[in-house]
């Protein structure tokens, strides 16, 4: 039979969907794993990874640029209504210990405002979704409290709030509150990334991950969350003093590992290298 | 010009009357004929490196796709569309492994670009969901590490067991 040079075994690899595929093959022989784990492979490869990471980005919201939106921008109706919210502000450094902890400018500031943003999403049927932000609470808000809403095609909600104050998160839904979860990474005066994954229709599901851990996972067969695709998408936020930055949300549901790369390269979405974040420290 | 055929000699000795615009998807070919000048009708080009059986294979592949748009540029559009593989290309592709890598090789020694990537496309579809172990089995791969290095390896894939 015939055999394949080296090169084109490397051609092969860089079509494989996702980095559990490359791990496994880079765990078949010496020849696979010395040409997986080689500096311009990797960097190949995270070019065409970036671009599945980026696959059915729904909204990216970068707060510069209301009307430039990601091109896979879905809405049809998005309004911002904010007493005071500040679209592109300078971020006081009083909240940088490290100046190289975050890079990503601009964000949008709280300064004792409410901000609510509404998406209409195309019908589809997309069953998994991913939400994911920063967010800085400063101790000197009053509430510490931020909230936000899910619409299904049923009409039915889903809140979620992040409590600095008691350190909880609370999920309600149109009726009853069903979780309220302890969660002692709720830090203030510090950036903190946010994730939600909601798996809707088959398997219900609710998972929420802090800083790229996972602090909440939630199973809901026979629960309040609706059997329904994700329509509206509300967000609100209410809060005297904090910043959020990069909203984002996938019609997806994000790996773990990827998660953990948007939180570890504390980085803008287009910028995260989710390769890097896996196979960095094994580079020959 | 439309209609001119030229002659595509198989390592084996056989020849093969192409249209010109169908064998210029090679960028080999295209090459010996326009910086070579190769262009008379009765040239013959000779391909040392592909038998007649995958040089009919590829012919028949670019017959097909002779009204394909050039691939994009890009990358991004690249990776679109070849996201899938078109029914007609899965069905062409439904060959034993040996002939699938003799066409890779072939692709790769004419530079097709675009059966390039489908054929390479098909055997990633073929690791793709394996663990080590079934893509041994699949390419008839020995697995050469030292029982150390294999668990050594498995810790670090550990990731990947993550529900």
């Amino acid at each position: 039979m015939a055999t394949l040079p080296p090169e084109l075994w490397q051609q092969i690899f860089l079509f494989l969907p996702s980095l559990e595929d490359l791990a496994q093959t880079s765990a078949v022989c010496r020849l696979f794993r010395n040409l997986i784990l080689k500096e311009w492979f990797l960097k190949e490869y995270s070019t065409r990874q970036r671009l599945r990471f980026m696959d059915n980005l729904q909204i990216w919201f970068k707060f510069t640029e209301r009307n430039n939106l990601y091109k896979n921008f879905v809405s049809a109706d998005q309004t911002i209504r904010s007493r005071s919210a500040e679209t592109c502000p300078e971020v006081q450094n009083v909240f940088y210990t490290d100046k190289d902890f975050f890079y990503h400018l601009p964000c949008l500031r709280h300064n004792n405002s409410r901000i609510s943003v509404h998406y209409e999403l195309a019908a589809n049927d997309f069953a998994q979704w991913t939400f994911s932000f920063w967010l800085i609470m400063c101790s000197s808000d009053h509430l510490k409290k931020l909230s936000m809403e899910f619409s299904f095609e049923n009409h039915t909600t889903l809140q979620l709030e992040l409590d600095f104050h008691t350190g909880s998160i609370v999920i309600t839904n149109t009726i009853e509150k069903f979780i309220e979860q302890d969660c002692t990474q709720l830090e203030l005066d510090k950036w903190i990334h946010f994730t939600l994954v909601l798996e809707c229709k088959v398997n219900e599901n609710i998972e929420v991950f802090l800083d790229g851990n996972r602090v909440l996972d939630y199973p809901c067969r026979d629960s309040p969350l609706p059997r329904h695709s994700l329509r509206r998408w509300n967000f609100r936020s209410w809060c005297y003093f904090g910043y959020l930055a990069d909203f984002c949300l996938w019609a997806k549901k994000l790996a773990n590992y990827e998660i953990r790369a948007i939180a570890e390269q504390k980085t803008s979405i287009d910028l995260v290298d989710t390769t890097k974040s896996v196979f960095g420290h094994t580079i020959q | 010009m439309a209609g001119n055929k030229i002659k595509l000699q198989s390592n084996d000795g056989d020849t093969f009357d192409v249209d010109v615009e169908i064998a210029k998807q090679s960028a080999t070919i295209k090459t010996m004929l326009e910086d070579l000048g190769m262009s008379e009708e009765d040239d013959v080009i000779p391909l040392p490196n592909v038998n007649s059986a995958i040089l009919k294979k590829v012919i028949q592949w670019a017959t097909h796709h002779k009204d394909d748009p050039p691939p994009p540029e890009d990358d991004e559009n690249r990776e679109k569309n070849l996201s899938d593989i078109s029914s007609w290309d899965q069905d062409f592709l439904k060959v034993d492994q040996g002939t699938l890598f003799e066409l890779i090789l072939a692709a790769n020694y004419l530079d097709i670009k675009g059966l390039l990537d489908v054929t390479c496309k098909t055997v990633a579809n073929m690791i793709k969901g394996r663990t080590p172990e079934e893509i041994r089995r699949q390419f008839n791969i020995k697995n050469d590490f030292t029982p150390q290095e294999e668990e050594q390896i498995k810790k670090e894939n550990e990731w990947c067991e993550e529900k």
